[in-house]
């Protein structure tokens, strides 16, 4: 901050001096120009333009020109009903064009809110709203990227850069141990859909509501915040094309640091004769093309949209990556002098993944790199095929695993909504949305009869499964807005209905004549004349119902206070019988100070205060009733098989909802003219009840394990977010943005609170095979941060090759970030735009599993398996046992991604409206001491992996543990073109 | 324009909406639950059957099996270099936690996993006795109380001081050994003779019953200082006169890989590669290579092995001593060597001997092991053989596991008589222990001790997950052995109440108190 500081200190005279120079060159004279829209370079009609100081004004046409007759030294004012007012000043040109934000003065922002929209200057939560100008740029394949570091509090992580894993999306820390760390999406108005069928180029503004009153009109989804996204619309007027396009080129930027071949063989490896770099046999320059077309436009009381997107998109490792179509159509219909407003949103996406296989990089980092790719005597009965592979646990060729087998998917996700608006009575107007989802996935694996990983002796082996999932959401409510005298009041009541189900089958089987047909014939397998390895599974979940009915308040006496408070009483199927019902709320008021007094130099000053109260719904289905699951154990009766079946799960029919309570205290503030802007805010917030499994009692229950409602995390944190609009010429202008969050969760109990650090069972952090099973890395503790890394002290090596460790265990680390930050700049020089963005996570601890495993020079494993080579490194250290040793610290600072563009300028009338080009860059460089490959916070765990299992229910109670699974780190240039006519 | 009045219409649309809309009712669809199931009598039996599946989970790794072999001087798991140190859990176990753990013994994973698996299958068969279309029927509720009584057994046997509970949801508190002994013996007592006698395929038979008494019986001593060798005797002389079960001339037929409904079975657990599956020892004990000898489906995991002294107290003439695979291995084609490329030629310590596989690259299994920790090589240790392993196996055996055989009762009813008279030379029980021994191949025993009787008893049980219970009945259990220093800590002879239980129970009446010791 106090270089911010510095910074806008010495860079005002410089804005001053400028000015001054402008002035000195003015005369009287004619000034023409054109008013267009920097959204998407579209004319501006009907713009006010005024000489600063003077009535001398005018208005722009219907193609956005005006010709105004100016005096010396004169600044003109453009103002326009939903854009920020820009001045100019004139200086020297007889000709000035004008770009007109519908954004930077925040005061006039529309931000949703969630069955409705508020203008900023009367919210009264912890609420951000982004246009699309502020979002992340460069190679965007997810919609959460564009907000990754933009919003104070809002943490959006990905480590390593697998093109097919999604981002970890979190909200003001750890709220819950239970399901819902995730926030709650709201597309369009639609709670819940899919973000997954939004293309990050169609959003034209996310809104986000962090704190507990601002999201509690969401009820019981909306623990973990709430992230609302309006696609783009058409308008009114002539027909836009837009035409985006990019071309993004990843490399390594950082691997598992291993020996090569010679280090190898001088710590005593064994020498097989060749010399493989086996990462880069197994790795690529990923090329991804991305091209998005937009039509839209209007006619009378039409408008539409339609936008196709195709991506196709490579990652490092080899054959990963994925392509995809996605199309939306939005049309708005408006009738009876606008009195009646119909909307209709479409969209489909079609992903076809190649996932590739992980372990290839797990496995490029551990082979013998003197081992030859190709095995010389071929065929090797004790092996498999022609490639060289070793008799060793959780070590194979990785070159072999990719190109003899087969991992894909292919999923759809459709989403079509409705929604009417009709205005009753003057103020009252009624709303209906009825929404659908509805997604179909199928996946294959085939790992080929000659595969020594997973085929071999299996003689082939394919793997299918189809998921299938719907969703149907159906809601009305009113909304009401009279003026009295100076008070304003808006109240919304409704009803909200939510409907989801999920279906699907796999089959496993193997035992094939050839490997020509690969997954796709599995008819062929063998194994049903052989009897018995066929493998069958399926699930259909009841119809999951959430019902609530919801009312808000808002009142705006004088736009100087401001009051809010709402209400949902929600019921969820999946609870006890008397439990289902759970009634959440919130208040919240503001007060605009500069209304009151006025004080120099401010332009805005509100203080806030909230208080909410949010739950959240639980892991599954099913949790409160007795099941006797499928029968798919067998015993005997009378000598022959029978199907038996049996009951694993422990019901809790006392199971209800999470409560999360939190406070907020925040201050918006605007500095001179609102060149200065930015918010403040305070918080705590209190998750109990929260939904997990824990150990009961073995001997009177079916099981040893039950879901309740345990616990209690206390969380804190402050946020702040400051945007500077450095420097405002017409032909340079510099704009500066920090966001900075701070939040510490801590278990205030976990059980009963009053457990030994050492008598809580493990949470699923085991290190894993080899070797390392059974060795917890994290512990919950009551009074400590959620996810505390617990282990003995290293304290050096002893003679004989092994650590010396402290007699007791103890706390060594923790997983969870403290900080986050993010910098933004963006510049625009006479027809050039850069922007650069850093971003920097602190506080967390990262255990490195690939050192833990395979960095000491462990006798067994030194002849076949390679070395992890960090600075760490200690050719003395003989045995892997889990220490502080294997704990780093995370910090970090990225430049997340810089772009430069270049505008080109077109005559009036020209076909082409705009034409932007760029070149940029993400990720481009990491300071950090971390030695594994991506130092960005591990926020929930996947579980220890043994010969590439994977383990689908991410755990938040194990953060910070970097897994051998994990995907190296790329950097990505791009070259990109925006084109509109 | 006319005016359209739109209100009526939504108010009272919302008003249906509120009505018919709050319906929360949960059907589950891919479950069965106690609304849908059970319905007909196959499906009742379907449901009778549920306690014995908790059964299937103990022969796999960290469970009673484990608990039963790798605590003893038959079996172990060294440290091979980065593998199986796993905490250094299975390292303690066999040296009686003489060596580094990172956790305390009470939050060891085997003890856990075998408590909550045998408290799951007396919840099922608690829940199961009182269900309708079950609890008029006395055979069947005789049946899933004598599989109560078997998991009972072998928690008492284990864990020593444990919670009683016949009811689901009632718990009636920990009890000691003796009072679980003496609820043993009423519920066996009166339940066996309930029990059919014949033939009755991976069920507990009136035979089985009687076996599980015979143990109760033969051990009665440990668990409540008074012996009951007359007890024994009587339900082992039932057993062998009566229930028609024979020994099988070829010793190794017990084992097989088709070794369903031997005739020396008294109990087995019915495994199949497809149905009944958990058996998985091919998995735990080969080594890697090992998967070209027999075309394992999956590659095994090269953890469990014999000692070298067991392994050298079978004569060479001793039949049963091809129990252990041992020496070079082969393909499946018996002929191909296979070889491990990756075998350790690095020197780690000053022992250059010590680090270093002595014959290089040929996957041979020795019976010496180098070292307990850290660095046993990779190869060495015979490994557990006696169960057949069949060529395309999968990590599912088809191979049955005989809880009870007769042989095994004969032993103990030698012993039993042995003790009671005193003397381990007593000629009745000395033509038992003959009668068994006549097909190894060996000589019979003139006379015999209780050191050999015990030694014998290893031989003729190995793999069968009994020798713990032998060890600590003949007072040997504390005894040094590879890996293990000798110890005077009686209180070792019980396994630790598994710590995540206290913790579940902590500040409830039924609250778990740790075994004294731990």
């Amino acid at each position: 901050m106090i270089k911010f500081y510095l910074l806008v200190k010495r860079l005002l005279p410089v804005v001053f001096l400028a000015s001054c120079y402008s002035m000195a060159l003015a005369q009287d004279r004619a000034v023409t120009g054109r008013v267009t829209s920097k959204d998407d370079a579209s004319s501006v009609p009907g713009v006010n333009i005024l000489e600063k100081g003077t009535s001398n004004g005018t208005v722009s046409d219907a193609d956005g020109n005006y010709k105004i007759n100016v005096g010396a030294n004169a600044t003109l004012v453009f103002s326009f009903v939903g854009y920020a007012t820009k001045e100019v000043a004139v200086g020297s040109q007889n000709k000035v064009d004008v770009t007109l934000d519908s954004d930077v003065t925040a005061l006039q922002e529309v931000v949703v809110t969630g069955y409705g929209s508020q203008e900023k200057k009367e919210i009264t939560g912890a609420v951000v709203s982004m246009k699309q100008e502020s979002f992340n740029r460069g190679a965007i394949q997810d919609p959460s990227q564009l907000l990754q570091g933009k919003v104070a509090g809002v943490s959006i992580v990905k480590a390593g850069s697998d093109p097919n894993e999604p981002f970890t999306v979190r909200m003001r820390g750890l709220t819950t141990a239970g399901a819902n760390t995730s926030p709650l999406y709201v597309i369009d108005g639609v709670i819940g859909a899919s973000i997954a069928n939004v293309d990050p180029n169609d959003i034209a503004s996310i809104d986000v509501l962090k704190d507990g009153s601002a999201a509690a009109i969401y009820g019981t989804q909306a623990s973990s915040g709430v992230i609302l996204i309006t696609t783009k619309k058409g308008k009114a007027g002539k027909t836009v094309v837009d035409f985006n396009s990019y071309v993004a080129m990843d490399n390594i930027a950082k691997s598992v640091s291993h020996m090569d071949r010679a280090q190898y063989l001088g710590v005593g490896g064994t020498d097989l004769g060749s010399n493989t770099d086996w990462t880069k046999q197994v790795t690529q320059t990923g090329v991804t093309v991305v091209n998005n077309l937009g039509l839209s436009g209007g006619v009378g009381n039409t408008q539409y949209r339609f936008s196709v997107n195709v991506r196709d998109v490579q990652g490092i490792l080899k054959n990963s990556g994925f392509d995809q179509l996605n199309g939306r159509f939005s049309l708005q219909q408006q009738a009876f002098n606008g009195k009646v407003r119909f909307s209709l949103d479409a969209s489909s996406t079609t992903r076809n993944t190649n996932y590739s296989f992980q372990e290839a990089l797990r496995y490029a980092v551990t082979y013998n790199p003197t081992a030859p790719i190709y095995d010389p005597g071929s065929n090797s009965p004790t092996t498999g095929g022609i490639y060289y592979e070793a008799s060793l646990f959780d070590n194979f060729n990785p070159v072999a695993i990719l190109n003899q087998n087969q991992n894909d998917g292919k999923k759809t996700t459709i989403n079509v909504s409705g929604k009417l608006d009709v205005d009753i009575l003057p103020g009252l107007t009624a709303t209906g949305t009825y929404a659908i989802q509805r997604e179909n996935e199928i996946l294959g694996q085939y790992y080929s009869k000659y595969a020594y990983f997973r085929g071999f002796n299996r003689t082939g082996l394919a793997n299918r499964n189809t998921n299938v999932g719907n969703r149907d959401v159906l809601e009305m409510y009113l909304a009401y807005n009279k003026q009295f005298n100076d008070l304003n009041l808006a109240l919304t009541g409704g009803y909200s209905f939510q409907e989801r189900a999920t279906q699907g089958y796999g089959v496993s089987t193997g035992n094939f004549l050839t490997d020509a047909l690969g997954y796709n014939a599995l008819a062929s397998s063998q194994d049903l004349a052989k009897g018995g390895l066929t493998t069958l599974s399926s699930y259909a979940s009841p119809n999951q119902r959430l019902i609530g009915f919801f009312g808000r308040a808002n009142a705006n006496y004088k736009e100087t206070y401001l009051l809010s408070a709402s209400v949902r009483q929600e019921g969820y199927s999946g609870f006890g019988l008397g439990n289902k019902w759970g009634t959440f709320g919130a208040v919240s008021g503001a007060v605009v100070l500069n209304k009151l007094f006025d004080i120099p130099a401010v332009s805005n000053l509100k203080l806030r205060a909230g208080w909410g109260l949010t739950g959240a719904l639980p892991p599954t289905y099913g949790l409160s009733q007795t099941q006797y699951g499928q029968s798919t154990s067998y015993g005997y009766s009378g000598g022959g098989l029978i199907p038996v079946v049996n009951t694993t799960l422990a019901p809790n029919p006392n199971l209800k909802w999470e409560q999360k309570q939190e406070i907020n205290v925040g201050v918006d503030f605007g500095f001179l003219n609102n060149r200065l802007t930015g918010s403040l805010d305070v918080y705590q917030r209190n998750a109990k009840d929260f939904i997990l499994s824990r150990p009961i009692d073995a001997s009177q229950n079916v099981a040893s394990t039950q879901y309740q409602n345990l616990g209690e995390i206390k969380s804190n944190g402050v946020e702040l977010a400051v945007s500077y609009a450095a420097i405002q010429k017409s032909d340079f202008t510099w704009t500066t943005t920090l966001v900075a969050s701070h939040v510490k969760s801590v278990l205030v109990k976990l059980y009963s609170g009053t457990e030994t650090a050492t008598g809580l069972p493990e949470v699923g952090s085991a290190l894993g095979a080899p070797g390392q099973n059974s060795t917890y890395t994290i512990q919950n503790i009551a009074g400590q941060q959620v996810g505390t890394m617990w282990g003995p002290t290293y304290q050096g090596v002893d003679a004989s090759g092994n650590p010396i460790l402290s007699a007791a265990p103890g706390i060594i680390g923790h997983g969870l970030p403290t900080m986050d930050l993010g910098w933004t700049n963006n510049f625009t020089y006479k027809n050039f735009d850069f922007n650069i963005f850093f971003r920097g996570t602190f506080g967390h601890q990262l255990i490195n599993s690939y050192r833990a495993f395979y960095e000491p020079v462990i006798g067994g494993q030194i002849s076949s398996y390679n070395r992890v080579n960090t600075k760490y490194f200690d050719p003395n250290l003989k045995n892997a046992q889990w220490s502080s040793y294997y704990v780093e610290n995370g910090d970090f600072v990225k430049l997340d991604n810089a772009q430069l563009g270049y505008n080109f300028r077109f005559a009036q009338g020209s076909m082409v409206s705009k034409l932007r080009v760029y070149v940029g860059g993400n990720n481009l460089f990491v300071i950090t001491g971390y030695t594994g490959t991506d130092p960005e916070a591990r926020l929930t765990d996947s579980g220890a992996t043994d010969n590439g299992a994977v383990n689908p229910a991410p755990n938040p109670l194990a953060p910070g543990i970097d897994r051998r699974n994990n995907y190296f780190r790329a950097r990505t240039v791009t070259i990109g073109v925006n084109l509109s006519f | 324009m006319k005016r359209v009045n739109f209100l009526p219409t939504i108010l009272l649309s919302a008003g249906l909406v509120a009505v018919s809309c709050t319906n929360l009712d949960e059907n589950l669809k891919d479950t069965l639950t106690p609304a849908n199931f059970p319905k007909s009598p196959t499906e009742i039996d379907a449901s009778l059957v549920a306690p014995y599946t908790n059964l299937y989970n103990n022969y796999g790794h960290n469970g009673f099996f484990t608990l039963q072999e790798i605590t003893t001087d038959e079996a172990m798991i060294p440290q091979r270099g980065g593998d199986w140190y796993d905490g250094g859990q299975p390292q303690a176990l066999h040296s009686h936690f003489q060596t580094v753990s990172i956790a305390k013994p009470e939050g060891f994973d085997a003890f856990s996993g075998t408590w909550n698996n045998a408290y799951a299958g007396i919840s099922a068969a608690n829940r199961l006795i009182v269900q309708p279309g079950i609890a008029e029927n006395p055979a069947k509720v005789a049946e899933l109380k004598v599989l109560r009584a078997w998991y009972y057994f072998y928690l008492l046997d284990g864990f020593g001081n444990i919670p009683l509970s016949t009811k689901l949801g009632e718990n009636q508190g920990q009890k000691t050994p003796a009072d679980i002994y003496a609820f043993l013996d009423a519920e066996l007592t009166t339940n066996v003779p309930l029990l059919t006698k014949a033939a009755n395929y991976g069920r507990l038979t009136y035979w089985a019953g009687r076996a599980i008494q015979v143990k109760l019986y033969l051990n009665a001593q440990t668990y409540t200082g008074t012996a009951q060798y007359d007890k024994a005797i009587a339900a082992a002389d039932d057993i062998i006169n009566n229930g028609g079960f024979g020994l099988e001339p070829n010793y190794f037929d017990i084992f097989s890989a088709s070794n369903n409904g031997s005739k020396e079975h008294i109990w087995a657990i019915p495994f199949d590669r497809a149905y009944v599956q958990g058996f998985n020892l091919p998995q735990m004990t080969l080594h890697y290579g090992s998967q070209a000898t027999y075309k394992l489906q999956q590659q095994p995991w090269n953890g469990y092995c014999s000692l070298e002294d067991f392994y050298n107290s079978y004569n060479a003439g001793d039949k049963r001593k091809n129990a252990f695979i041992v020496g070079q291995q082969y393909a499946a084609d018996g002929v191909t060597k296979i070889t491990d490329d990756s075998y350790e030629k690095t020197q780690v310590t000053g022992d250059v001997n010590n680090t270093i596989d002595p014959d290089g690259a040929p996957l041979n299994f020795t019976p010496k092991v180098n070292e307990f920790l850290p660095n046993a090589l990779r190869q060495s240790g015979v490994r557990l053989g006696k169960f057949q392993f069949a060529i395309g196996a999968t990590p599912n055996l088809d191979n049955d596991f005989p809880v009870f055989r007769l042989g095994a009762i004969m032993l103990d009813k030698a012993e039993a008589i042995f003790r009671k008279s005193s003397n381990f030379s007593d000629p009745t029980g000395l033509a038992l222990v003959n009668q068994v021994r006549a097909r190894t191949g060996m000589p019979n025993y003139a006379s015999l001790t209780s050191d050999e009787l015990l030694a014998e008893r290893g031989r003729e049980l190995f793999s069968e997950a009994w020798r713990r219970n032998d060890l600590v009945r003949f007072g040997k259990y504390l005894a040094p052995w590879f890996g293990k220093p000798a110890t005077d800590d009686a209180h070792i002879n019980l396994f630790p109440v598994p710590l995540s239980q206290i913790t579940a129970t902590a500040g409830s009446a039924t609250a778990l108190k740790q075994n004294a010791g731990y």
